[in-house]
């Protein structure tokens, strides 16, 4: 039916829309307009037989709109925009279509604007948009993060298909820089690489920071085996400092959070033994992750000054998209967790000693047997007895068994159970006009495979962006968690109980169980040191943390080009603990009671101004701004010991209890300044000069000499000479040569500049105080500052087939502020000072690449190597030799930071090891009949713990919907001072002790038949004796440091994930948008190990003492499944 | 932007400026609350007072932790709080009492440190703070005993020229000037009558001067140092606290029963076992005591340290005994060096010595029919030399717990009481000198190196191994 050209209407008080409604029902014309512009609009109007323009002028007067008619369509916009819009421009056009990604997934929330233009829009959920434009000739940019930006004519004959493609094939990939700034990579002149949340998310650890092992080059992390929660070491490109514990700064939205290990404060249990208070990184919840930036270099992380010595790893969290409506994400994960028993060890003798096994004769304990006069205390006893061989043996339960091997399997598997962790976590977004929210809640539940032991984490983020108006954009964020950690394992040689520090003590035909058993006073059996029932059953180690992280964001537009930017974030910590050691015969008689709370905080505050401008050939940006940061801890703890009555935990059930300690410090407040400017040319040549100067309260002392503030500058230059030279761009489609230099330093210390006193209370009515912490104030004092160089290169051929990015850097880093120890002589045992320097230097390369790329199948190969060097250049003056980091860990002159120094095996001039004259067994009299390798003592360098090479290969396999990835890791080169080994050797569990037990192994070397200073060397001609060697009946005094240096050297079978996305075409008619299923598996076994029995990436320390290992946790290897369902 | 950065980098927990009274205090209280370790494992053992299977000292050989001990915890804390308080105090006139009290207490430590080690830091000790020194050199024996000497004699005038000013901080005398100013004569006492082998001119002429000076004359002028359970005495933690409640030598204890001596009941008792493992006193008659023997084919020792008496947090310290000071004079007398009568020094010291055990908790008084008796049965012999050996026989059953290191250096100053080495010892002869702190081979190598050149060239016990006034 035809349409009339004459328009009737009587209406009051009626609805704008509904009219409308009448004109195009009687007019068939169609209305184009911005519903917000329509709604809450009314009109009166009587027509009779009028004109289209005639009617639209009616109902629009007063209404603020305009209408224009183009072809059969109407254009109502609102009257301002109507004038902004040249006001002689012809009508717009109305575009529509739809926006995927390569694998024609519809993509919401994209945002597509005008090319010079004002008007913009997002997609919808389902990918679709529409926008009007001023003409045919209108050009439209689509972007959307993680995607290529695209720029199209505007098609208005047929809504647009427009296929985006993600950025990591790219040139134009945008990645996050200093400051949260987003840049193109082509900009970049310095090395940065960018994950996605996904790589941390679905293969989960419960700190996302681990699950980074073996993905970037030049990152190396480990995560020693200090149960969930415990820190993280995450050292980038080498250390750059003495002090400190070489840890990256940690910055989520913007904002620098705590990420500080107590593991080197003066916590209770740091590093002798106790727990690892954890670093405050496992707090987050990987499934909020969007993106992390690793800044590895001074030169990436110089706009964060003083803090950013170590590196920056910048995580910016998920956030709802504007315009993209309501999603929901649902993801369930769920892992088993199995230990890994030791491996390696001897397997042919059992318990006894010289030889044989234990009799009723050796009884001298009443309940358990096997107390020898030289083995007392110790019923488990040595595996230095019989060849195992099924004979009948007395047990320690003083029954006769068979005597067979209980493996290191079977106790493992008696001893643990299946460790379950499984996450849930639900994100809602919703995305409207002018603003969107996300709200994410999960939940966490880890029961460990150690009894007893667990981890929970329960999140909640809420983030909220809110434009007001076209001018001021506004981001807010809060972060709520609450993490709980029960009966964290004791480490580090903890007598207390943990299995790491009692297996390797006991004897191999000792069924672990029988640990367990306990006399009729309840008494367990004495172990020579720990055993892990003890801490499973007497030890209570729980820490409670609640830690809210809140941020806000806000934006003003001052001109198109001048924007203004405040950022306020703070980070609050409060982490509450217990620990106990009931009664109990082995480790404690009275019992111990302690709890503490601290409480950390930390708050930023920034605000930049920024401008762009383009002139020429030349684009600009600059930015310039300020920023304060304030950090401060207090703590109290309070401990007792000496029950009243045995399972009570209360401080009145105490016989004993000890003064509560409290402290209000560290605190700290660094000021800074810093502006950058970024200035391109022709889109091939990019130059970036940072400058910051930090200005440190930590400095700040009534020291005639002291200079608290340093200014940090940087250089960094790109060119993109495949632009630049027209280079073809079927062979080589992406060239950049890059070159920079930046300085970062480190926040030093507080409270170190002056001398001061602490009351030590009264006595007869008499104040005391004494020089607090003993340690001297500095004579002079420099900030620590880290100098960087840089230059590297990024190709992409074969239209980004293959892809090739390395760099080569040189790191110098000087006036390490460390307090040194001095002579007591000098009334004081520490001095705070700068004392050496140190470089690093390395090169990094990252290569990947697709070999087979079909419609259905693709294998795409990852591949990233790095090697470093790090070498100590100088001490302070008075030194010595240089300074101890932790047992037989050194920092010395000439050698790298972090290397072992001991004890050597002699050796002749020719280098023929040399051998000394035993007998075999203690007590033996007259010539004696065997030998043992000589010791050298001293201080010897016995290796390095920094490994030469570190690297990873990750391969994935697509077909149609599945996708088969793994990932290998390791180090190469390094040496690792087991501390562990010591006891294996010495309790004969060891394939070591086997060498020489039949007597027959008579070793190739010499025997000095001279004096030390006048050798005369001779043939060795008796057998070997490891059992003197190792153990010398109860005395280790011949054992040799060398004998526990090994090499670090491993290669990992780290990672294994195969998913399958459930294809569109099933879920069409239901409510789920997309799903995934995968499995996974986790540090499923070692390709390569060069260390026995023990974990090579385990260790005491996370700081600079890495490299000595006394008995952590066994690892465990991990298997489950994970579930995204999008609705 | 940085105006409040002063404040935020002080510590909230403490302070800048502290107090004279305060500091010393804190040296005097310290001196005898830290542990006592070197004290115990090794002039205990050498002086053959007890044995403990803990102790390096009973078969003379090296452990670095009980042989550092006395160098860690006299340099720091004490020196440490008594060089900050004497440089704050030095152009105080207002303060000059308390400034020469320090001075006279840091004497008093130091020659403890340099009786035992032999030549340490001395002139560069404590100027980390002032002059950045870290490394202080070694200074010889000689010319620290110079200096000792010269602090004492300042430190005596200064008290003499300002009598009527409290010593702040005091824990001894309430603060009164003219104690301190006793307790400097008897520490010159006790310097020069350590140089009567290598210098006896000199050790007469200091022992005429301070006697003049007036020294210590009754236990009222003694330091004693009343401990709390807050601040307990460095015995309790070696005997209580510790694990080494350890047994009385057999040297110590026949000496004692052959005395018919009523100080054994309160020096020792029979335990059923260590009081750390819950041992209680089984038996208190000193006949029965057993105490340790180096033989094996004698008895099982039975005696232990009393821990009623020695062992408790509160017991008081005698720094320095008037016992002490009374057997030196007596000893100047005989030797010439002072007029008087050297039985009258002798009868006061023993006197003096019995019934200053009436201030240790649980101690019942020594009755004065006992000290008489005790007197009678032990009289100063006629020949001056078995007269010297008497008296400082006496001296070493005084020094007992409280003053081992001090009678270590009177032992090697004197030679009595004569003491038979530990057979089963490799070296066979007592040691004569401490080794140095391993840690100074670390954190200040040279100058130990150089120390090391008068002492055979090695950090041990060799027959190199003597300090300069023992020669």
């Amino acid at each position: 039916r035809g349409f009339s050209q004459k328009i009737n209407l009587n209406e009051t008080n009626t609805p704008l829309k509904k009219v409308l409604q009448q004109i195009n029902k009687q007019t068939g014309y169609a209305f184009f307009y911005d519903s917000k512009d329509v709604a809450n609009k009314s009109v009166s109007v009587q027509l009779k037989d009028a004109s289209v323009e005639e009617a639209l002028s009616k109902c629009l007067q007063n209404q603020d709109l305009s209408y224009k008619i183009i072809a059969k369509t109407i254009v109502l916009q609102q009257e301002d925009q109507v004038t902004k819009s040249s006001g002689m421009a012809p009508a717009p056009i109305v575009i529509k279509g739809k926006v995927t990604d390569d694998k024609n997934e519809t993509l919401p929330g994209v945002t597509i604007k005008l090319k010079n233009g004002t008007a913009s829009t997002v997609t919808d959920i389902n990918g679709n948009f529409s926008i009007s434009v001023p003409d045919d000739k209108a050009i439209l940019v689509f972007t959307y993060i993680g995607f290529t930006p695209q720029e199209l004519p505007a098609s208005a004959s047929s809504a647009m298909v427009v296929k985006l493609l993600p950025a990591s094939n790219s040139l134009d990939a945008v990645v996050v820089t200093a400051l949260g700034i987003k840049k193109e990579e082509k900009r970049i002149g310095y090395s940065i690489t960018q994950v996605s949340g996904e790589e941390v998310s679905t293969t989960r650890e419960p700190t996302f920071v681990n699950a980074l092992a073996g993905k970037v080059a030049g990152l190396v992390v480990q995560s020693p085996p200090n149960g969930d929660g415990g820190s993280s070491r995450v050292i980038l490109r080498g250390y750059s400092s003495f002090s400190g514990s070489n840890q990256p700064l940690y910055v989520i939205d913007g904002v620098p959070i705590n990420s500080n290990t107590r593991e080197n404060t003066d916590d209770q249990g740091k590093v002798y033994g106790g727990s690892d208070p954890g670093d405050g990184l496992n707090s987050i919840n990987p499934d909020d992750i969007e993106t992390i930036s690793i800044l590895k270099g001074a030169s990436a992380a110089a706009l964060y000054g003083g803090g950013a010595q170590a590196g920056v790893i910048l995580i910016t969290t998920k956030k709802g998209k504007k315009g993209a409506g309501v999603g929901v994400t649902f993801n369930s994960n769920t892992v088993f967790e199995k230990m890994i028993p030791y491996d390696n060890l001897q397997t042919e003798y059992g318990r006894g000693y010289y030889g044989r096994i234990y009799t009723a004769a050796d009884d001298t304990v009443s309940f358990f047997y096997g107390g020898l006069g030289n083995n007392s205390g110790d019923p488990p006893g040595w595996s230095w007895g019989a060849k195992i061989e099924g004979q009948p043996f007395l047990d320690i339960d003083g029954k006769t068994k068979p005597y067979v091997l209980q493996s290191a399997a079977e106790n493992f598997d008696r001893f643990y159970k299946i460790g379950i962790t499984s996450t849930n976590s639900v994100a809602l977004t919703k995305g409207y006009d002018d603003g969107s929210y996300r709200i994410s809640l999960s939940d966490t539940r880890d029961d460990s495979p150690t009894p007893g032991e667990g981890y929970e984490r329960y999140n909640a983020v809420f983030n909220l962006n809110q434009d007001f108006g076209k001018r001021f954009h506004t981001s807010f964020k809060v972060d709520l968690s609450r993490v709980l950690r029960l009966n964290a394992p004791l480490e580090r040689g903890d007598g207390r109980g943990s299995m790491g520090q009692s297996y390797p003590r006991i004897a191999n035909t000792t069924d672990i169980t029988l640990l367990d058993a306990k006399d009729a006073s309840g008494n367990f059996l004495s172990t020579y040191t720990a055993n892990p029932y003890v801490q499973i059953e007497k030890v209570k180690n729980d820490q409670t943390q609640n830690r809210v992280l809140t941020s806000a964001n806000l934006t003003y537009d001052i001109t198109d080009h001048l924007h203004a930017n405040v950022i306020t974030g703070l980070d609050y910590i409060n982490t509450d603990g217990v620990f106990a050691v009931f009664p109990n015969n082995v480790t404690n008689n009275s019992g111990i009671y302690q709890t503490s709370t601290y409480q950390q905080q930390r708050t930023d505050v920034r605000g930049t101004l920024n401008y762009d401008t383009k002139f020429r050939d030349f684009s600009l940006t600059v930015l310039a701004g300020v920023e304060s940061q304030n950090a401060s801890q207090y703590s109290l703890t309070m401990g007792g010991s000496n029950f009243i009555d045995p399972s009570q935990l209360n401080f009145s059930n105490l016989k004993t209890v000890n003064l509560p300690t409290e402290l209000h410090s560290p605190r700290s407040e660094t000021n800074s300044v810093f502006a950058q400017a970024d200035l391109g040319y022709k889109n091939y040549l990019f130059l970036e000069v940072t400058g910051r100067n930090d200005w440190y309260s930590a400095l700040t002392s009534n020291l005639s000499n002291s200079k608290n503030y340093l200014a940090y500058p940087s250089a960094n230059l790109s060119y993109v000479f495949s632009d630049a030279l027209h280079i073809d761009p079927k062979i080589l489609s992406f060239g950049k040569l890059r070159a920079a230099f930046g300085q970062t330093g480190s926040n030093p210390t507080p409270q170190r500049t002056d001398l001061t006193f602490t009351s030590q209370g009264a006595l007869n009515g008499i104040p005391l105080s004494e020089v607090t912490n003993s340690a001297a104030p500095p004579a002079s004092l420099k900030p620590e500052v880290t100098t960087e160089s840089e230059i590297g290169t990024e190709l992409k051929f074969f239209g980004n087939r293959l892809s090739l990015d390395a760099d080569y850097y040189y790191k110098k880093s000087d006036n390490f502020l460390l307090p040194i120890t001095i002579s007591n002589s000098t009334t004081f045992s520490s001095v705070y000072v700068n004392a050496g320097n140190m470089y690093d230097k390395g090169f990094e390369v990252l290569l990947a690449g697709t070999p087979i790329k079909t419609r259905d199948f693709n294998w795409d190969v990852s591949f990233n190597a790095a090697k470093n060097k790090n070498m100590v250049t100088a001490l302070a003056p008075g030194l010595g030799t240089g300074i101890d980091l932790y047992y037989n860990i050194e920092a010395r002159v000439g050698y790298p930071l972090g290397s072992i120094f001991g004890s050597t095996y002699q050796r002749a001039p020719n280098g023929q090891i040399v051998y000394q004259l035993e007998n075999s067994q203690t007590g033996d009299s007259g010539t004696p009949n065997s030998v043992i390798i000589a010791k050298n003592s001293g201080d010897n360098y016995l290796g390095t713990a920094n490994p030469d090479w570190s690297g990873g290969i990750t391969n994935t396999f697509t077909y149609k919907d599945f996708s088969f990835s793994f990932l290998i890791d390791g180090q190469f080169g390094g040496q690792v001072y087991e501390a562990d080994a010591i006891w294996t050797n010495y309790f004969g569990n060891s394939k070591a002790s086997l060498l020489g037990r039949d007597g027959t192994y008579i070793p190739n070397g010499v025997i000095n038949t001279g004096t030390a200073s006048a050798p005369v060397y001779v043939k060795n001609t008796l057998p070997y004796s490891s059992y003197i060697q190792f153990n010398d009946n109860g005395n280790a005094d011949k054992i040799i440091n060398q004998s526990n240096v090994f090499s670090r050297t491993f290669i990992k079978f780290r990672q294994v994930s195969l998913a399958y996305k459930i294809p569109k075409s099933i879920l069409r008619n239901t409510f789920i948008r997309s799903a995934t299923f995968s499995l996974i598996g986790r540090n499923l076994f070692y390709i390569r190990k060069d260390l026995p029995t023990f974990d090579p990436e385990a260790s005491d320390s996370i700081g600079t003492g890495f490299g000595y290992d006394s008995g952590g946790s066994p690892t465990s290897r991990t298997y489950g499944f994970n579930l995204n369902i999008s609705f | 932007c940085t105006k409040n950065f002063e404040k935020i980098n002080s510590n909230p927990d403490a302070t800048t400026t502290v107090s004279s009274a305060a500091l010393l205090s804190d040296a005097l209280v310290r001196t005898s609350t830290v542990d006592m370790e070197s004290r115990f494992n090794y002039c205990h053992a050498f002086m053959q007072y007890g044995y403990s299977s803990f102790w390096s000292g009973t078969t003379y050989v090296i452990s670095d932790g009980p042989a550092s001990s006395l160098w860690n915890n006299f340099y720091t804390p004490v020196l440490t709080s008594l060089d900050y308080l004497i440089n704050q105090t030095k152009n105080d006139a207002t303060q000059a009492s308390t400034y020469a009290a320090a001075r006279i207490w840091r004497v008093f430590i130091f020659q403890k440190l340099t009786d035992f080690y032999g030549d340490i830091p001395y002139s560069q000790s404590g100027l980390a703070l002032t002059d950045k020194v870290y490394t202080p050199v070694y200074d010889k024996q000689q010319q620290i005993y110079a200096s000792l000497i010269t602090e004492l004699r300042a430190s005596i005038a200064l008290l003499a020229a300002n009598s009527s000013q409290t010593v702040q901080g005091d824990q001894f005398y309430s603060g009164s000037a003219s104690q301190w100013k006793k307790l400097g004569a008897s520490l010159l006492l006790k310097v020069g009558m350590r140089l009567i082998k290598i210098d006896p001119t000199q050790a007469s002429s200091l022992a005429k001067e301070a006697v003049a000076d007036g020294v210590m004359t009754s236990n009222a002028d003694m330091p004693v140092l009343n401990h709390s359970t807050t601040f307990a005495n460095g015995i309790y933690t070696v005997v209580e606290d510790g694990v080494e409640h350890f047994f009385l030598h057999k040297t110590l204890v026949s000496e004692m029963q052959n005395a018919d001596d009523p100080r054994l009941p309160i020096y020792g008792a029979v335990y059923s076992a260590p009081v750390s493992q819950g041992g209680v006193i089984t038996d208190d008659m000193p006949a029965d005591f057993i105490g340790y023997s180096f033989s094996s084919s004698d008895p099982q020792p039975t005696v232990r340290i009393n821990a009623s008496v020695f062992g408790q947090q509160a017991t008081p310290f005698f720094d320095y005994q008037y016992a002490e000071v009374a057997f030196l004079e007596a000893e100047a007398v005989v030797r010439g060096y002072i007029t008087g009568d050297a039985n009258t020094f002798y009868t006061a010291g023993v006197t003096g010595q019995m019934q200053s055990l009436a201030l240790l908790p649980t101690t019942p008084t020594i009755t004065t029919a006992q000290i008489t008796a005790y007197l009678t049965q032990n009289p100063l012999p006629a020949t001056a030399e078995a007269q010297i050996e008497r008296i400082n026989t006496e001296y070493w059953l005084a020094a007992f717990a409280f003053d081992g290191e001090d009678e270590y250096a009177n032992w090697r100053r004197t030679g009595y009481p004569v003491l038979t080495a530990n057979p089963g010892s490799v070296s066979k002869t007592i040691p004569r000198k401490m080794v140095y702190p391993q840690s100074e081979f670390n954190l200040n190598n040279a100058n130990v190196n150089a120390a090391l050149a008068a002492y055979g060239n090695q950090n041990t016990f060799n027959s190199s191994a003597i300090v300069w006034w023992d020669k």
